[in-house]
């Protein structure tokens, strides 16, 4: 039995792990070690195959994620080259059974354990891991929080390539459409950088003020062409202040001090809370 | 600060929260009219409330014209539709916004939705990522 929260005094939310080359997956970890900053259950897993279509047959992968260093029990993603023939496919992983619950400092890790024929010789996915979280009672400090103590937890995923990202806005003006804060700013390395000596340093805005700390700094040197592998998390410095938003205030991705990437591409993931309505 | 609704312990009805769904686009890859994703389970009952596109890669070079649409089992939202065309996607970081979802759009938790990719004339470059404001209901 999944060891999941009640089904009432929950919200769901997701994260995207994008991947833009499957061939640079091996035997290891995919995704090492996330820390989601709240307390929640993983519920469900899914890859989507992207527009790369598969064109190989008879390759293969198996993953599974981790809470902590403990294999969840079930989402079980086996993944082979007849689910990515046409864009768009879907591949949901096994039926989670347990071991599925984080706590607010725990990490979540997804290692690929097999191949098959090698591995993928062309294709792109996305991983989808969905959860859920228990309503929580926030710990105050502003007043339009203290209005609104009962919380949720939610993440914005934004599957980037690092060679398109500009000096400039790298996402110009999205409003959320709810009211919330910003919790922390992170990227996930999901296909490594081979060019060196090059970097972007990114920051979130609202409206037109940045977002105090959350400041993403990028090197290509350290996402795979000297060292770092796929999967692995850039944080960005503690976000401390600056980061609320209306539901029709607007928010924005700006790169500064870039040295325009070669290759190499994942998602960045927003972190936020908001209040909960009726 | 604008309208921010009832907080949640001084009212009744149904309880609100919002997630954000991201689809990645490679434009350049897409058959004419292809589903990109199929079929998949939110799990949860819930309501889509907006759509909306931010470019990446820019497509300004040569043609290109298509539309983005979700369906819910098989069938499409009203509203919800995304038109990208070569002058609309330029420069990187580029928001385009769905039109104005006006129904068709609540799902229960073993509903299916699939994002369909409709294009006039092929992009021969470009990406970016459709998103989707959902609204989680209990």
């Amino acid at each position: 039995m999944a060891e999941n929260p009640p089904r009432e005094n929950v919200f769901h939310g997701q994260w995207v792990f994008y991947i833009e080359d499957l061939t640079g997956l091996s035997v290891a970890d995919m995704l090492t070690t996330y820390t989601p900053g709240f307390p929640g259950a993983i519920t469900k897993i899914y890859a989507v195959g992207g527009t790369t279509v598969v064109s190989t047959g008879s390759k293969g992968l198996v993953a599974n994620m981790e809470i902590g260093t403990t294999d969840l029990q079930g989402g079980v993603l086996t993944l082979v080259s007849a689910d990515f023939t046409t864009i768009g496919g879907v591949k949901n992983a096994t039926a989670i059974a347990g071991s599925n619950r984080f706590g607010r400092t725990d990490t979540i890790s997804m290692e690929c354990s097999a191949e098959t024929g090698g591995g993928f010789s062309e294709g792109d996915m996305y991983v989808v891991v969905g959860y859920e979280g228990r309503m929580q009672m926030h710990d105050g400090g502003d007043w339009e929080r203290d209005m609104y103590p009962q919380t949720f937890h939610t993440t914005i995923c934004v599957p980037v390539l690092l060679s398109s990202i500009p000096s400039g806005d790298l996402v110009t003006n999205i409003v959320p459409g709810f009211v919330g804060w910003i919790k922390k700013f992170s990227y996930y390395n999901g296909t490594v950088c081979s060019t060196g000596s090059k970097l972007a340093t990114l920051n979130l805005e609202i409206g037109t003020t940045d977002v105090t700390g959350g400041v993403l700094s990028l090197d290509s040197d350290d996402l795979g062409a000297v060292t770092g592998a796929v999967g692995m998390i850039v944080s960005g410095t503690a976000v401390t202040g600056a980061n609320m938003f209306d539901k029709d205030d607007t928010l924005s991705i700006e790169a500064t001090s870039v040295t325009t990437f070669v290759e190499g591409s994942g998602s960045l993931i927003i972190e936020m809370e908001g209040p909960v309505l009726r | 600060m604008g309208t921010i609704g009832i907080p949640a312990q001084f009212a009744t009805g149904k309880r609100t929260y919002y997630t954000t769904w991201v689809f990645n686009v490679l434009q350049n890859n897409t058959g004419a009219t292809a589903d990109l994703v199929t079929q998949i389970t939110p799990n949860f009952d819930g309501k889509i409330i907006k759509t909306y596109w931010v470019q990446g890669t820019p497509a300004s070079t040569g043609a290109g014209s298509a539309t983005l649409n979700l369906e819910i089992n098989g069938v499409n939202l009203s509203g919800g539709v995304v038109t990208l065309t070569k002058a609309t996607c330029t420069p990187a970081g580029k928001l385009l916004t769905g039109t104005v979802v006006t129904g068709g759009n609540s799902f229960s938790k073993g509903d299916t939705v699939s994002v369909e990719y409709t294009h006039s004339v092929a992009f021969p470059e470009g990406n970016g990522n459709l998103f989707v404001l959902v609204a989680g209901q209990w």
